[in-house]
């Protein structure tokens, strides 16, 4: 495998995933803020600054990509993170599972 | 004793010994002919017959053909499917077989007659396959979803969703993205059922039109559009209009759309067969 | 609907097929391939636009290409925010949004049209700050540390609301010059207000009418036992104005502590162990009177001798102590009276201005020339 490293190519490999595992983790963030909510242990006021907060970081992030002008490699990467979990998933999931379900029902 | 009009004779071309026989698919037809060059880089493909089936093949060299140019092998792959097409039109059934399969032969002719004894022992199996797919195609089917449209629709329609949208508006920055939040989890989980109920139902609907279906992977889809449910049929090929018209009516219904491909030689299924 | 297949859209359905399924041979008869067969995967990547990492390459020229593509784009994209407005000016620019539990220079685009003056943010179609140009009263250039060590440029508006807006564009002074055009194009009349620089969002919100700060700078405070929390130290802002001296709660974003002038019985510096950590720290102990008697509060930051001259000196009814102004060092960071800065230089890292340098310079050269 030769992998062709130049400068510009670099940014949008290594920035690009950094970039991409902020998101991430910015989607985990948010995933405990809503379980927070939905468990009802936060005041209004705490909700207000916590989304206000998130809402930032969501701003930040944009930006960053944009004046990096790596929005493409992140959605890349994640897009190929995904697919690696799909994977994993799919040897677990069958969807042959639905088509049983609806031979049975037919 | 020479004679001058004699003319020195050219060197063998073949300087690549020739052990392998790529193999194309199976034919229902017991015809032993040259079906010209038309295989992989222009190489003559001929059968190899056994009793009422035969092997459609070109000889080559025993190893597997490898490429980093692209444009290379798609012009492979693009021969080897017009092979199976030609072999297809000619006989009506084949049962095809993947790209770059090649068998193997130590010596001279050995290759050849591996094929002859592939043929005569799994004769019965093929010739069954055969039989089960007579007059019968493959059509791909795929179905896609605009989250958006579907989102914007659920959101009219359900009360809950309608009255949280209503509450967002009056909240304050920080609230109302929290809030926000918890109407896109809510819309997702719909959706969710949402797509449940479309697989179900338009399976159900599409069953009645094909002999057989296979249940493919979804993968991504362009843009704004995800993509539901991925389908290869086996359809009789004169039926293939009345799939074709249901497959209508589905790509009617607002924020859906389909993508019917075909036909296609019956890849998907000859291990069921 | 009829089914298609020969054309380019189909040519990843036909590789699913043909790469993957068909009749299957028993292995032993079959040239296998080792390891894992790379020509389906690159093929079928490349035809469904999904790059992998190994090839740089090739990503890079795809996202230069989308780069170029958006930005193109980017400028046809009418505002749906300002259609039918006149744009005047435009450019990249910040304003600087200290509302949140954070502060921060919020990016975005600023539109001067012929009405108002705008930061917006296209891609998000989120409007950061707008005010309609007559209730600009009062304007100034403010000159910035900024974080990167480099000194910028900000223009400051005083609104009619009172509000004081604090921007940055990539080139200041054309802005200003613009829209001090426009606005006298409009007949509008503004001020120029030197001071507004030293006016902070902080002030502009709990500041009463008539009250005017004379001296402020960063303060820890030691806050009271609330609820569960025991007593600790929070950051904030001391402020010391002709009426009270208040300490602002960054966090929470309002005042956090104050007390009326006549209050305040005196205050003395001391040092203190704050926590394990902090050993001989500088401590300020202001006494004031409350309800029950009198009381100490207290604080820690710099230049904390100076805030002792000034509160004693309130509370022995003396004319209040000369303003001073916490600046803090361009280079290093710490913070000391402004006059002292510049004036003396830092005393921590010997930090001096340019203007300083330029006279120590001068009278250099004059001893040297005598």
């Amino acid at each position: 495998m030769v992998l062709d490293i130049d400068e510009k190519s670099l940014k949008h490999g290594v920035l690009g995933l950094v970039i991409a595992l902020v998101e991430v983790i910015r989607d985990a963030l948010k995933l405990q803020a809503m379980k927070r909510m939905e468990g009802g242990s936060l005041t209004e006021e705490e909700m207000e600054r916590l989304g206000e907060a998130l809402m930032d970081l969501d701003i930040a992030i944009e930006e960053i990509k944009e004046e990096q002008g790596i929005a493409e490699s992140v959605k890349s990467v994640r897009d190929g993170l995904d697919e690696i979990v799909d994977d994993v998933l799919d040897r677990m999931i069958n969807p042959e599972r639905w088509k049983e379900e609806v031979e049975q029902n037919t | 004793m020479q004679y001058s009009d004699e003319k020195e004779v050219a060197p063998r071309a073949e300087a690549v010994e020739e052990h392998g026989r790529y193999l194309y698919c199976v034919a229902a037809s017991g015809e032993k002919i040259s079906l010209g060059k038309i295989g992989i880089e222009s190489k003559e493909v001929y059968t190899i017959p056994h009793r009422d089936i035969c092997a459609v093949i070109h000889d080559c060299p025993a190893e597997p053909y490898q490429s980093d140019d692209q444009e290379v092998v798609k012009a492979w792959v693009m021969a080897h499917q017009k092979v199976v097409d030609t072999a297809w039109e000619r006989w009506g059934t084949v049962l095809p077989l993947s790209f770059d399969t090649i068998i193997k032969g130590e010596t001279e002719g050995s290759a050849q007659r591996n094929v002859q004894g592939w043929l005569e022992q799994e004769y019965e199996r093929l010739k069954s396959k055969i039989e089960n797919l007579r007059g019968k195609a493959e059509y791909g089917v795929q179905v896609f979803w605009n989250p958006k449209v579907i989102a914007e629709n659920l959101t009219r329609t359900s009360p809950e969703i309608r009255k949280l949208d209503e509450e967002i508006r009056l909240k304050p920055r920080g609230l109302a993205y929290m809030y926000r939040q918890r109407l896109e989890n809510l819309i997702k989980r719909e959706m969710e059922t949402k797509a449940d109920e479309c697989f179900k139902d338009f399976y159900s609907r599409i069953r009645k039109h094909a002999d057989d279906i296979r249940v493919e992977k979804t993968k991504k889809a362009k843009q704004d559009l995800q993509m539901i449910m991925n389908l290869s049929c086996l359809v009789y090929k004169d039926k293939y209009t009345e799939l074709g018209e249901e497959l209508d009516k589905i790509n009617r219904l607002e924020g859906f759309s389909v993508r019917f491909t075909g036909p296609w030689p019956p890849y998907s299924f000859i291990e069921g067969a | 609907m009829e089914p298609t297949r020969n054309s380019h859209a189909t040519l990843v359905d036909l590789l699913d097929r043909i790469l993957d399924k068909g009749l299957v041979i028993n292995a032993d008869l079959i040239i296998s391939v080792a390891g894992i067969p790379l020509i389906g995967v690159n093929l079928r990547a490349a035809l469904a636009g999904m790059e992998t990492m190994l090839k740089y390459g090739v990503m890079k020229d795809w996202d230069e290409r989308t780069r170029a593509w958006e930005s193109e784009h980017r400028k046809k994209v009418e505002i749906t925010a300002i259609s039918g407005e006149e744009i005047i000016l435009e450019m990249f620019g910040s304003h600087y949004y200290s509302q949140g539990i954070y502060t921060a220079w919020r990016m975005g685009r600023i539109y001067l049209t012929g009405k108002r003056l705008i930061l917006y943010h296209p891609s998000f179609e989120e409007m950061l700050f707008e005010t309609p140009l007559e209730k600009i009263k009062g304007m100034a250039l403010e000159r910035e540390n900024y974080f990167t060590g480099k000194e910028r440029e900000n223009l400051c508006l005083l609104l009619e609301s009172g509000d004081v807006v604090r921007l940055h564009a990539l080139d200041t002074l054309k802005l200003k010059e613009a829209l001090e055009q426009r606005m006298s194009t409009l007949g509008l009349g503004w001020e120029e207000v030197p001071g507004l620089a030293a006016h902070d969002e902080r002030t502009a919100i709990f500041l009463s009418q008539g009250e005017e700060v004379i001296c402020s700078g960063k303060m820890w405070y030691l806050m009271s036992p609330r609820g569960i929390m025991a007593e600790s130290w929070k950051p904030g802002h001391l402020y010391l104005s002709n009426k009270r001296l208040c300490w602002w709660y960054d966090f929470e974003g309002k005042v956090g502590f104050e007390i009326p002038l006549d209050r305040i019985v005196g205050s003395s510096v001391g040092t203190r162990d704050l926590g394990t950590a902090l050993k001989g720290a500088k401590v300020l102990d202001v006494v004031y009177l409350n309800q029950g008697g009198k009381e100490v509060t207290s604080f820690s930051g710099e230049g904390l001798s100076e805030w002792e001259k000034a509160l004693n000196g309130i509370a022995s009814g003396k004319e209040l102590a000369p303003a001073f102004e916490m600046e803090t060092c361009p280079q290093c960071g710490q913070e000391a009276p402004a006059n002292e800065l510049l004036e003396m230089g830092c005393r921590y890292c010997g930090w001096v201005s340019p203007r300083l340098k330029r006279q120590l310079r001068q009278s250099a050269l004059d001893r040297a020339t005598r």
